[in-house]
């Protein structure tokens, strides 16, 4: 009764007798049956203004959500494949494979592009709880939707990265000696667990973490790093080895490269390369280090 | 470097307020003080209360810092820190003559089918309203609408308060209630 009457109270539909009824029942301190619905009411009271207008958001987020997750997982072609390994625990886990890209799209609408030989894992059930959290090994460009109220926190071997809504490439392969993050917009808090280091990073600087000791080093206003530019067919390299980049090229296109003069490969390159195609970046090579490629199948010899 | 404290999760914002960290207990706020307040205004309608509520429900929050458990989540503490001053408040608001004006201009409009779908009057919007009716009357009138819709007090206490009749109390508050209909309608 007294919910009933608590329920028009709220929506401003008392009658004059209703609202006599109302303040007798309010004074006779039998206010249980207020409590339920004044938990209703602070359960559906988000911290934006306009409720409706989350909800509209949420919805949107979580439709964008299942459709992405329907083309990564409906799309076969090697280069955009990946694969949903495991849904025990329920944890999920997004894997790429040498020369593989994909996207996943997760719960709250943020986007994490995959790049080669990574991994992204996952519990849906404790991602919408206080933090946000994913593991990831290998390399991402994350584009975390902003939530001040729920930290985005990725982990990985010897470090914690914890943003609030950002965009930034995370460049942590287990088997490289370096772990790299370039961040282009917002700011994250980068934490390495072997050195406890705590550094913040506002956008375009650089941070580069040496897995065995955990030592960070930052650069601060790296312009133009476009480390992300693989997200969209490129790649970028700013006086790198050749050694090194083919190395990329090799674990990209999941070709296998020789070099037979192994003196050039400690010349340096700096520019782009294409990331979804092979012969052009070859060509690109070539040209630059006067070399011949000759390629039989998965394998390419330079001369 | 000045909000290192909006990355830091709940349960660790939780472990500062109970150490006495008033920066925690400032995030906590700008985390939950907008969703509090609308909660609170839709409760009480009333946008002081509501300031009160949001005021007093933090002060209480950091005045039991210390027993607050750690695995607690802020939210429901939130909730149950509030609640019966919430409850209060919507207690002093239907016990007012002016959400009794509302009820009964409501019920007047119905009965008089001078609404439409579209017309729909809430408390706060009658309330916003009135203020500026209000604000426009002649001068006894005025004073004795406020001593008596908002300031609460008796015909009786105006009276002697102004120095006027008891029945000329009565007359200039059905006065400024005829006003405030016409007006009203007339939006």
């Amino acid at each position: 009764m007294l919910k009933n009457l608590f329920k028009k109270y709220l929506s401003d539909e008392l009658n004059g007798i209703e609202l006599e009824e109302f303040r007798m029942s309010l004074d006779s301190a039998e206010s249980s049956g207020i409590n339920s619905v004044l938990e209703d009411l602070w359960e559906s009271t988000s911290q934006k203004r306009d409720a409706r207008n989350w909800w509209i958001a949420a919805a949107g987020a979580a439709a964008c959500a299942m459709i992405m997750l329907a083309v990564t997982l409906g799309i076969s072609s090697n280069r955009y494949k990946t694969r949903l390994d495991s849904i025990s625990s329920q944890e999920l886990v997004f894997r790429t494979d040498k020369g593989e890209h994909a996207t996943v799209s997760l719960p709250d609408g943020s986007l994490v592009s995959l790049n080669y030989s990574s991994c992204l894992r996952y519990n849906p059930g404790m991602y919408d709880s206080e933090e946000r959290c994913v593991s990831f090994d290998g390399e991402g460009y994350f584009r975390v939707q902003k939530n001040p109220e729920r930290p985005f926190v990725i982990t990985s071997e010897g470090l914690e990265v914890r943003v609030l809504g950002t965009s930034f490439d995370l460049k942590a392969y287990k088997k490289d000696k370096f772990v790299e993050l370039t961040l282009d917009e917002g700011r994250v808090v980068f934490t390495s667990l072997k050195s406890s280091e705590e550094v913040v990073l506002n956008p375009s600087d650089m941070l580069r973490m040496d897995y065995e000791s955990g030592k960070c080093e930052v650069f601060r206003s790296v312009a133009d790093q476009n480390k992300g530019g693989w997200t969209n067919g490129e790649l970028s390299f700013k006086n790198e080895t050749l050694h090194s980049i083919l190395k990329t090229l090799e674990d990209n296109y999941n070709v296998e490269i020789t070099l037979s003069d192994s003196a050039v490969g400690f010349d340096t390159f700096s520019g782009t390369l294409p990331a979804d195609n092979l012969n052009r970046a070859v060509e690109i090579i070539e040209y630059s280090y006067q070399l011949t490629a000759r390629i039989n199948g998965r394998r390419i010899e330079l001369d | 470097m000045k909000n290192l404290y909006s990355l830091y999760s709940e349960s660790k914002l939780i472990t500062l307020l109970k150490n006495g960290d008033r920066d925690a207990l400032g995030e906590l706020y700008s985390r939950y003080s907008v969703r509090l307040y609308s909660y609170s205004l839709k409760a009480v309608k009333d946008e002081n209360t509501a300031q009160d509520i949001v005021h007093d429900t933090f002060l209480k929050l950091w005045e039991s810092r210390t027993s607050i458990k750690s695995d607690t989540s802020i939210s429901p503490l939130l909730f149950t820190i509030s609640k019966n001053l919430v409850i209060n408040g919507i207690k002093k608001t239907v016990h007012s003559r002016l959400y009794e004006d509302f009820v009964t201009y409501k019920s007047e409009m119905e009965r008089d089918k001078r609404v439409e779908a579209e017309d729909y009057v809430d408390y706060l919007f009658f309330k916003k309203k009135l203020h500026s009716i209000v604000f426009g009357m002649p001068q006894t009138q005025k004073e004795v609408f406020i001593l008596s819709r908002i300031k609460g007090m008796k015909n009786q206490e105006i009276a002697d308060e102004l120095n006027i009749k008891e029945q000329t109390v009565k007359n200039k508050i059905s006065m400024a209630l005829k006003v405030i209909r016409e007006k009203l309608d007339n939006r």
